[in-house]
């Protein structure tokens, strides 16, 4: 990356009272990026937004946008479109005039860019009706189109899905996405589904408790996840306390496991652990060699194209694994509650956290 | 009306913050509306008082004297009189009020009788008319020459009997609104559960609808003890010789220009009001939301007795309050009550009793058109100013402060404090003192509250982030106000915009003292003509001023439904 970030935050701290909403958070995004700030409710990931949107001032840190300083600015100097999690719709107005509010063209050049917009997200015949007359979908779609009409730099989306049923969600997630692939317009979407996250980010930016917890591709977020707090909020996970052997080695129970990880060269042999894994990494057809342990199925739960087994691994004491089994396996293998069956834990998957004190 | 619901459903203190820095042009012009608005409560609600308090401790010639007036006042055998029956009457017309407007309210909101809509618009009716109506109207039925005399058994009408009856018939609005308001906020499902336990109908009533109430009730309480106790008009016309601290101000004031001694008893109006301004504020705090988004509304069930027994007790009540208006509106339409019955329209030859003649009239009109225009765009910019506009907390603070003052003010105080305010010889402001200026100021600040509170009911219910969005489209805020705001807030502006209309008049307390005789308000001269024996003018007067009322209130209807045809675009889904 030789270009300068379309934008940057430095050392960002907000504080309302006496609580602090952003500890200190710094991160660099590039022009055309897809970024999700995730997190759970509380975590400040709102707040930042509202901070790079001008909402809600700093209390301390720089705002660079381009090489701009907009710390300072006013929303209306900065350059970007918002969608709130309201809509914030006109109620009053047209949905043409919702979408040409920020527009400052002549009459025709002003119809021809709302229709334009309107066509881009799918509504071309919504301009004469009013936003009461529109689904929670459309009415979104509407919200967009109006935040992309003045061309801005940047799109701010402050969960925007999250006031829509599932279905609807879905498809606006693609149709998001699509526009951002075809606009090319530097997205920073909030939202506290981490499955959102996933599939429509360019970078995942988890957060909590104020602090960036992990900045990652998905995939890594998902596959390394770089604090307990990310792999417990990231998808499915298993949590076994251990101690550390050696580099490399933990022991859970009475046996020894072998782990890839390089990411706990802090701790020292004996330091109490925790090792993650995730469900649908448990191995049950290819279970040999390293890592591999026997256990009983304590309950199996179907969820549809897995069940979820709990497994009460021999030596383990009290410590339970969840694994994912393909329905396929538990048909193949006659798999129920009660039957013994040997896993491997894959030493590549296993993360290794520090235990919290 | 809604303006009343805003109070008795919505809590007086909320916070809102919103921090996002402002454009240079914008914040110039927040400042200065922010500052307007406050300066502007401070001159016409809070230096008045602070005056008030001041004249207080000097004596009628002005030297200083301590609390020499207010030991004076505990000495005078006629003020502490006063004193003991403005409470034992109004303790006595709070209780009948509230139990009957409890009832009225129960029957309009719980029942399925015949007739709720017109039953709601005849327990209005006292709010078209000053207070100084029902009085007169007493008079002519029970009075001296009255046809219903012999009802009373030989009590007079001029004293406590006609106190009661007057306040009831002028407070019981007011308690049917807060009451109707509290006892519709019910949800159906926690009945269903009773019922489903076995629950019966009393059962039900006392674990459910009482609790439910309870803030409501004390509400009602305290507003209408307030109103009574502060009330002139109808111990002024029908009290005889049974003084009450509002009648004993204005005869302090004008009668004996004693105006220290009138400060000290304007002070002590204010205790009750001060007293149920913080007994509603702390139950308000306290309330809770009794009503979620998943609450089921109430619907009542047919029940063939009970439904019956609502509409006799409606019909009684509504009866009696239309029976008093028709007597005043009769008798102001005949040559001589009651010996001559020929209709004529010679009292409304207003410059035969009194000589302002008309023009009190025409006054009244010009006052509350005033009022209503100045009212109407300072409370709604300076509600939007404090809910929406950026920054400024502690300013935004002191001015939602200000704005809730005027509740706790009495009018007959509020006047007194103008006097004293506005007529000392340092004030800039002076010049004031005798146009009618200073009646459009007094009876703006004196219904500001409640207007304020409308406005920001309204202006909480958009979307928090319509400023938000607009300062991102480069749109100017003041341009998203008159774009969008206003548009979407016009109910609530025509509501607060009647509101002041027929406020201003039917009000007699405040501008009773600030009157100059070329802005005499038609209120006034009922009072006057009243005093001065002319009581058929009096009733004709006041009847002008019910017409007017209701006429506006009618253009209102129309006007709300025009406007809600025109918008129902956009609020139908």
């Amino acid at each position: 990356m030789t270009a300068a970030p379309h934008l940057r935050l430095e050392s960002i701290v907000k504080t309302f009272g006496t609580f602090t909403a952003l500890k200190g958070v710094s991160l660099d995004i590039r022009r055309g990026e897809f970024i999700c700030f995730l997190g759970p409710s509380g975590c400040g990931k709102t707040t930042l937004l509202r901070v790079i949107a001008g909402l809600d001032p700093q209390s301390g840190g720089t705002v660079w946008l381009g090489d701009r300083d907009v710390s300072r600015l006013p929303p209306s100097a900065r350059d970007y479109g918002i969608v709130f999690q309201s809509y914030a719709l006109f109620p009053n107005l047209t949905v043409h005039r919702n979408v040409a509010y920020g527009l400052k063209l002549g009459r025709a050049a002003e119809r021809e860019r709302v229709n334009e917009l309107l066509a881009l997200v799918g509504l071309p015949d919504a301009g004469p009706k009013y936003p009461a007359q529109l689904s929670g979908g459309q009415q979104q779609r509407v919200a967009l189109a109006r935040a992309l009409a003045p061309s801005p730099g940047l799109l701010l989306l402050d969960e925007p899905l999250s006031a829509l049923d599932a279905r609807v969600r879905l498809h606006l997630r693609r149709q998001i996405r699509e526009l951002h692939r075809r606009l090319g317009i530097t997205t920073i979407m909030v939202t506290h589904d981490q499955e959102e996250a996933l599939t429509m980010a360019d970078r995942i930016v988890v957060m909590n408790n104020g602090v960036i917890e992990q900045v990652g591709a998905p995939d890594e977020v998902y596959r390394r996840p770089a604090s307990p707090f990310v792999a417990d909020f990231v998808g499915a996970m298993n949590f076994l306390p251990g101690v550390l052997e050696a580099p490399g080695r933990v022991r859970l129970g009475e046996h020894n496991f072998e782990c890839g990880g390089d990411h706990l060269s802090a701790a020292a042999p004996g330091a109490a652990v925790t090792v993650c894994l995730r469900p649908e990494d448990v191995q049950v057809r290819a279970a040999g060699g390293a890592n591999t342990i026997d256990a009983v199925i304590e309950s199996l739960e179907f969820l549809g194209p897995f069940h979820r087994a709990r497994l009460a691994a021999d030596g383990l004491g009290d410590s339970r694994v969840t694994a994912d089994l393909s329905a396929n396996l538990v048909r193949d293998l006659s798999l129920e509650s009660g039957c013994r069956l040997a896993v491997t834990l894959p030493r590549e998957r296993l993360r290794v956290f520090e235990a919290a004190r | 009306m809604s303006v009343l619901k805003a109070v008795a459903s919505k809590p007086l203190f909320t916070a809102r913050q919103s921090g996002r820095p402002v454009e240079p042009g914008e914040r110039r012009l927040f400042g200065l509306g922010m500052g307007g608005i406050a300066l502007f409560l401070a001159l016409s609600v809070l230096l008045p008082l602070c005056m008030l308090f001041l004249r207080s401790v000097y004596d009628r010639d002005g030297a200083f004297v301590g609390l020499a007036n207010f030991a004076a006042f505990l000495e005078a055998p006629t003020l502490v009189r006063s004193v003991v029956n403005s409470l034992t009457l109004s303790l006595l017309t709070t209780g009948i009020t509230v139990a009957l407007a409890f009832l009225y309210a129960f029957c309009l909101t719980r029942t399925d009788m015949a007739g709720k809509g017109l039953f709601r618009l005849l327990a209005q009716i006292p709010l078209l008319a000053p207070s100084l109506l029902p009085a007169i109207a007493l008079v002519y039925l029970f009075g001296n020459k009255g046809i219903l005399r012999d009802l009373l058994m030989g009590e007079s009408i001029y004293g406590p009997i006609g106190i009661v009856m007057g306040e009831v018939f002028y407070a019981f609005p007011h308690a049917v609104m807060i009451l109707t308001v509290a006892l519709s906020t019910s949800d159906a499902r926690l009945y269903e559960a009773a019922e489903a336990l076995g629950a019966g109908a009393w059962k039900r009533f006392v674990t459910i609808t009482l609790p439910g109430v309870r803030y409501g009730l004390i509400s009602a309480i305290f507003v209408v003890f307030t109103l009574v106790v502060t009330d002139f008009g109808v111990p002024k016309v029908i009290g005889g010789s049974t003084n009450m601290l509002a009648t004993d101000v204005y005869k302090q004031v004008v009668g004996l220009q004693n105006f220290g001694m009138g400060a000290v008893v304007g002070i002590v109006l204010l205790l009750p009001a001060v007293l149920a301004f913080v007994a509603d504020w702390f139950g308000q705090r306290r309330q809770t939301a009794q009503l979620s988004a998943r609450s089921v509304p109430f619907q009542p069930r047919v029940s063939p007795v009970g439904d019956r027994l609502a509409l006799l007790f409606c019909t009684l009540v509504g009866g009696l309050l239309l029976g008093l208006l028709v007597a005043a509106g009769f008798a102001s339409i005949v040559t001589f009550w009651p010996y001559n019955l020929t209709p004529t329209l010679a009292n409304y030859d207003f410059a035969e009793f009194d000589a302002a003649g008309w023009s009190s009239y025409a006054n009244s009109l010009t006052l509350a058109f005033w009022t209503a225009l100045a009212g109407t765009v300072i409370v709604f910019t300076g509600a939007w100013l404090v809910e929406r506009a950026p920054g400024r907390a502690a300013m935004k603070r002191t001015v939602r402060l200000l704005a809730i003052l005027p509740l706790a003010v009495p009018g007959m105080v509020l006047g007194l404090a103008y006097i004293f305010f506005f007529n000392a010889p340092w004030n800039p402001l002076g010049w004031l003192y005798h146009g009618m200026a200073i009646l459009v100021l007094a009876t703006v600040a004196h219904f500001y509250t409640v207007s304020h509170l409308t406005a920001v009911t309204a202006l909480k219910q958009l979307d928090a982030e319509f400023e938000a969005v607009s300062a991102s489209l480069k749109v100017p805020v003041w341009s998203t106000f008159l774009r969008v705001t206003v548009p979407l807030c016009l109910p609530a502006i025509l509501d607060i915009a009647i509101y002041f209309f027929v406020n201003a008049m039917t009000t007699v307390s405040a501008v009773v003292f600030l009157y100059a005789p070329e802005t005499k308000p038609a209120s006034v001269a009922v009072l006057n003509m009243d005093d001065a024996g002319e009581v058929a003018g009096a009733a004709a007067m006041a009847m002008m001023i019910v017409l007017t009322s209701a006429a506006v209130r009618a253009l209102h209807a129309l006007l709300s439904r025009a406007l809600q045809a025109r918008t129902q675009a956009w609020r139908r889904r």
